[in-house]
C-alpha cells in the first residue's frame, strides 16, 4: 500500500493548497461561486482520500470543514473572519498531520484531541464522540452479527446513532412509557429489547418495575435522537457509531451479497422515468443479472431474462425459478498490475552524484584535444578530432539536462505568501492586495531553498512597515488598499525576484538620522551619504526602521539576514525607494547553485572566476584615470568614485611588471558603490560547477571552490566578499 | 471470458482511482481511468468497458449525469456500473439507483466488497475461501 501511500500525501497536498487557495479568493469575494464550489469539492475529495487509510481523526476533521462549507453553499451560514481563520486553521492541521504522516506513518496521538477541538471551532457544536471507540454501554453494537447490520443499514462505514435506554424500574410510576418513547425514535433501525438484569422467577417478579434495557439504531443525527429522551437524559447514552465488517466476513463474497445486489435490481425495475430511462435500466439490469448468475454457475437462458426484466414481478419468478448451483470455488486468474505512469521522485543525492560525474567526464574529455594533436593529420587525428568534438557537444547537453532535473518553477515559494499577506494584513488592521507574477519562471531547488525565507521576510516587511493603514493612505490621496507585487523572472544571468509595494517608502533623511542614532556612522559620514547609499542602511546589520518594533518583523531574521542569504546563494539584492510613493527591493539570483558561470579572469599567470552575478561590468581604464591617494586608489566610472583593488596585491602576487597604458577592470558589484578590481586579462565567461575546496586547499580564505572548465583547466573561484 | 473483464474507473480523486485500480488489478481486472463524466463517455465509447465504476461529485459532468447519457447510448446502455460515494443516505442511494447505477458502495470502499460486487457484475466465477489460482492459471 505505500504507493497508493504516497500518492494520498500528495494529493492531499495538492488538496490542501487548493482549499487554501480557493478560501482566499472566498474571502476576497464571498459570491464567488466558483471558489467556494471547488473549496467545497477539495475538502470532499480529501474525505474520501482520508477514509481510504487508518486515520479517523483527519477524516473527522476535513468532513467537519465540508459540513460548514455545505451551510455556506446553501447560505446557512455566511463566511466571516472568524469562520475563515477556523477553516484556515484546519487546512495547517491537515497540512502538519500530511507531514507527519509522511515522516511517521501515523497521525500525532493528540490528533484525535485536536480534531475534535478544531471540528468543534467549524460546525460550531463540541463534535460527538468518536466514531469507532467504544461507547460505555454501546458495546452491544460491537456484537451485532452482520445480518442485523445490513438490516440496519450499518455496513460500509455508515454513521448511525446507536442508543442504550435502561429506563428507571420505578418508570411506570413517574408516567414514563419507554416502549412508546423508543418508537418516537426517528429512522429507527433497529429496537432490541432486554432484561437489564437476570429476571426473577415469576413468584417473585414485580409486574410494576420495569427491568428492562432498549437498544437502538437509528439513521437519524445524535442529537435529532437525544430530543426524544429530553424528558430522561440520565437514563440514555446515545452516540454516533460506525462499525466496519466483522473480521471473519472479509474473507470473500458470498451468497449475500449476489443476494442484496439482485433484489436492487428488482427495486430498479420499479423505479420511475420515462421510457427511455427506463429501457436504458432494464438493459443493464437484465446484463447485470445475467453476469450475476454467471457467476454464480446458473446457465442463464437471456431471452427469457431479457422478457422478464420488463417488470420487477416478472424478474422475480424468473429469479425463483433459477435453482441456485454450488459457486465453482476457483478464482480468476490473478492478472500482473500493469505499469502505471507516476511522477518519478529523486532522492537529491542521487542528483548531486550525477552532477558531479558529469564534472569528471568534462576533464576526462578535455584530454581528447591535446590526444588529437599529438596524433597529427592523418585519419586517426581526424577522427580523434571528430569525436572530441562530438563529446564536447554531447557533454553540454548532458549537463544541461542533468540541470534541468533539478529546476523547479518559484511558484512554490509563492505559496505561502497569500496566507501571509491575508493573516498579517487582518491583524495589522490593513487591506493589502497580492499580486504575484512570473510563478512560471524556473530556478534550482536550492535556490528556491535560499529564496523562501528572505522572500517571506521581504513581504513580511511591505506589509509591516511599507503599506500605510487605510486612514493615512487615504490622508495621502492614495486608494485605502495597499498593493504589494511579487514578480519573478529571467535574466541573462540568473533569476531576479522583486517585490514591490505602493506604500510609504523610505526616507533617506529619516535613515541618516537613525544610522547616527545607532551609532553607525558619524554624522559627517552620514551627510555624505548620498540618498541611495542611505536607503540601502535598511541591510546594514543591526538596523531597524521601525519606530515601534510590531510582533511581526523585527523578530529573529533583519533585513541584513535576508542580504547575507542572498549573497551567500552568489546573489545580491538590490533596493529603491521613493517615499511616499513605495519601495522595489530585487533578489538577482543564479540559477543554480551547483552551476555557476564565472567571469574568467588571469592573474600572475593563473585563471580565477568571479560569479558573473557580482560582475557590474568590465572595462579598460587608462591607466592615467586612476588616482592614488595616499596608498589607497579610486578611479571616476560614470558618476560613482569607485575604490580600486589589484587583484595581483590582493592574493599576494608580485606586481605585473609589464609597461602598460591601461588597466583590465572589473568592476564587482558588492552593492554600494562596488569595487573595481584590476586583473592582467579578462577571459571568456564559462558554466562551471563549483566544488567546494577539499585538503589542504579547505584553510584557504578568499576562495569559494575550485572549477573545471571545459578545456580541463583548472580554476579558483573567487570569493570576493571575503577578500575585499 | 476468456479476456480480462475491463474496468473503467472514473473518480476526480487520484488517490480513489489508483486505489480502485490496486484492488481490481489484483484481482485479475484491468482498469482504465477517466477523471469526469465527459472523460468517462469518451474513453467508454472508445472501448466499451465490462463495467464501471462511478464517483458522484466530479467537475463537468457528474456521475449521475454521466450514467443517465449511457443508459440512453444504444451501445453503452447495459454496461453495469458501480456507484462510489461518501453518502450513506438512502436518498443518495436512491439517486444512485434513478440515475441508472445497478450498485451502490459507500467510500471507502472495501478492497473485498468491490471485487466481490465487480466480479458478481461481470460474471467473474466468485472466488472460493483463500485459494491460490491454480498453477496453469497463471495471466497471459
Amino acid at each position: 500500500m505505500s504507493a497508493l501511500f504516497d500518492q494520498f500525501v500528495g494529493e492531499a497536498r495538492e488538496l490542501l493548497d487548493t482549499a487554501g487557495a480557493s478560501l482566499l479568493a472566498l474571502e476576497r469575494d464571498p459570491a464567488d461561486r466558483a471558489a467556494i464550489n471547488e473549496l467545497f469539492r477539495a475538502f470532499h475529495t480529501l474525505k474520501g482520500a482520508t477514509g481510504l487509510f487508518d486515520m479517523a481523526p483527519f477524516t473527522r476533521l476535513v468532513h467537519a470543514g465540508e459540513d460548514a462549507l455545505s451551510a455556506l453553499r446553501d447560505g446557512r451560514r455566511r463566511l466571516d473572519a472568524e469562520l475563515a481563520d477556523r477553516l484556515f486553521r484546519a487546512l495547517d492541521q491537515g497540512a502538519r498531520w500530511v507531514d507527519a504522516l509522511e515522516s511517521d506513518g501515523t497521525l500525532p496521538g493528540d490528533a484525535d484531541e485536536t480534531a475534535r477541538r478544531l471540528s468543534a471551532g467549524l460546525t460550531g457544536t463540541p463534535d460527538a464522540a468518536p466514531a469507532v471507540a467504544p461507547v460505555a454501554g454501546l458495546e452491544w453494537v460491537e456484537a451485532l452479527d452482520d445480518a442485523a447490520r445490513r438490516a440496519a443499514g450499518l455496513i460500509d462505514a455508515a454513521t448511525l446513532t446507536a442508543l442504550v435506554y435502561a429506563p428507571d424500574p420505578e418508570c411506570f410510576f413517574t408516567g414514563d412509557d419507554p416502549l412508546a418513547l423508543c418508537r418516537k425514535i426517528p429512522d429507527l433501525r433497529l429496537l432490541a429489547i432486554e432484561p437489564a438484569e437476570p429476571l426473577p422467577l415469576l413468584a417473585g417478579l414485580d409486574p410494576y418495575r420495569c427491568l428492562l434495557r432498549f437498544h437502538a439504531l437509528s439513521g437519524a443525527a445524535a442529537t435529532e435522537v437525544a430530543s426524544v429522551f429530553r424528558a430522561v437524559p440520565d437514563q440514555v447514552r446515545i452516540a454516533p457509531v460506525t462499525l466496519r465488517a466483522l473480521p471473519g466476513e472479509a474473507g470473500g463474497p458470498e451468497d449475500g451479497l449476489a443476494g442484496a445486489i439482485l433484489r436492487e435490481q428488482l427495486r430498479i425495475l420499479t423505479l420511475p422515468g420515462d421510457s427511455l430511462d427506463r429501457d436504458g435500466r432494464r438493459a443493464a439490469v437484465a446484463r447485470a443479472v445475467a453476469n450475476i448468475l454467471g457467476a454464480q454457475g446458473h446457465a442463464v437462458d437471456r431471452a427469457a431474462l431479457d422478457t422478464a426484466c420488463a417488470d420487477a414481478g416478472a424478474l422475480r419468478r424468473f429469479l425463483d425459478a433459477a435453482r441456485p448451483v454450488a459457486p465453482p470455488v476457483e478464482a480468476a486468474p490473478v492478472a500482473t498490475p500493469s505499469g502505471r505512469r507516476a511522477l518519478l521522485r529523486i532522492e537529491p543525492e542521487r542528483v548531486d552524484q550525477l552532477m558531479a560525474l558529469i564534472g569528471e567526464l568534462t576533464v576526462a574529455k578535455s584530454q581528447l584535444p591535446a590526444l588529437a594533436r599529438q596524433a597529427g593529420a592523418d585519419s586517426l587525428g581526424q577522427g580523434l578530432k571528430a569525436v572530441s568534438a562530438r563529446f564536447d557537444a554531447l557533454v553540454g547537453e548532458l549537463q544541461h539536462a542533468a540541470l534541468r532535473l533539478r529546476l523547479l518553477p518559484l511558484s512554490r515559494v509563492f505559496e505561502p505568501l497569500p496566507r501571509l499577506v491575508r493573516d498579517t494584513a487582518r491583524r495589522l488592521d490593513k487591506t493589502v492586495e497580492l499580486a504575484l507574477g512570473g510563478g512560471d519562471t524556473e530556478a534550482d531547488k536550492d535556490i528556491l531553498d535560499v529564496l523562501g525565507e528572505p522572500l517571506l521576510h521581504l513581504v513580511r516587511n511591505s506589509l509591516d512597515h511599507g503599506i500605510e493603514p487605510p486612514d493615512r493612505r487615504a490622508a495621502a490621496g492614495k486608494p485605502p488598499s495597499g498593493v504589494i507585487r511579487v514578480h519573478a523572472f529571467q535574466e541573462k544571468d540568473g533569476v531576479v525576484v522583486e517585490v514591490s509595494d505602493d506604500g510609504a517608502g523610505i526616507d533617506p533623511a529619516k535613515m541618516r538620522a537613525a544610522a547616527i542614532r545607532k551609532g553607525l556612522l558619524d554624522a559627517a559620514a552620514a551627510e555624505a551619504l548620498g540618498d541611495d547609499e542611505a536607503v540601502r542602511l535598511v541591510f546594514a546589520p543591526g538596523f531597524s526602521t521601525a519606530s515601534g518594533v510590531s510582533d511581526l518583523s523585527g523578530r529573529g531574521v533583519g533585513m541584513d539576514a535576508v542580504r547575507a542569504a542572498v549573497e551567500r546563494a552568489g546573489g545580491r539584492v538590490e533596493i529603491a525607494s521613493t517615499p511616499g510613493e513605495g519601495t522595489r527591493i530585487r533578489l538577482v539570483l543564479p540559477l543554480t547553485l551547483s552551476i555557476t558561470r564565472v567571469v574568467v579572469i588571469e592573474a600572475a599567470g593563473e585563471l580565477f572566476g568571479v560569479p558573473v552575478t557580482l560582475v557590474g561590468g568590465m572595462r579598460r581604464v587608462p591607466c592615467a584615470d586612476i588616482r592614488a591617494v595616499k596608498r589607497a586608489e579610486s578611479v571616476v566610472l560614470g558618476d560613482r568614485v569607485v575604490p580600486v583593488v589589484r587583484l595581483r596585491r590582493l592574493l599576494g602576487f608580485p606586481d605585473d611588471p609589464r609597461e602598460r597604458s591601461a588597466e583590465y577592470v572589473l568592476v564587482a558589484d558588492l552593492g554600494g558603490t562596488g569595487v573595481a578590481l584590476v586583473v592582467d586579462d579578462v577571459r571568456e565567461r564559462a558554466d562551471v560547477m563549483l566544488r567546494p575546496m577539499h585538503g589542504v586547499l579547505r584553510g584557504l580564505r578568499g576562495y569559494s571552490g575550485t572549477a573545471a572548465l571545459g578545456d580541463g583547466r583548472l580554476l579558483l573561484v573567487l570569493d570576493l566578499r571575503e577578500l575585499l | 471470458m476468456t479476456q480480462q473483464p475491463h474496468v473503467l474507473v472514473v473518480d476526480d480523486a487520484a488517490t480513489v482511482r489508483a486505489y480502485t485500480r490496486q484492488v481490481l488489478e489484483s484481482d485479475g481486472f484491468t482498469v482504465e481511468e477517466a477523471v469526469n463524466g465527459i472523460e468517462g463517455l469518451e474513453r467508454a465509447l472508445a472501448r466499451p468497458p465490462d463495467l464501471l465504476i462511478v464517483d458522484v461529485n466530479m467537475v463537468k459532468m457528474d456521475g449521475y449525469a454521466m450514467l443517465r447519457v449511457l443508459r440512453r447510448d444504444p451501445v453503452l446502455r447495459d454496461v453495469p456500473a458501480i456507484m462510489v460515494s461518501t453518502e450513506a443516505k438512502d436518498r443518495d442511494r436512491e439517486q444512485a439507483l434513478l440515475a441508472g447505477a445497478n450498485w451502490y458502495i459507500v467510500k471507502p470502499a472495501r478492497p473485498d466488497a468491490l471485487t466481490a460486487a465487480a466480479r458478481l457484475l461481470t460474471g467473474q466465477p466468485v472466488k472460493g475461501p483463500a485459494k491460490e489460482p491454480a498453477k496453469g492459471e497463471a495471466a497471459p
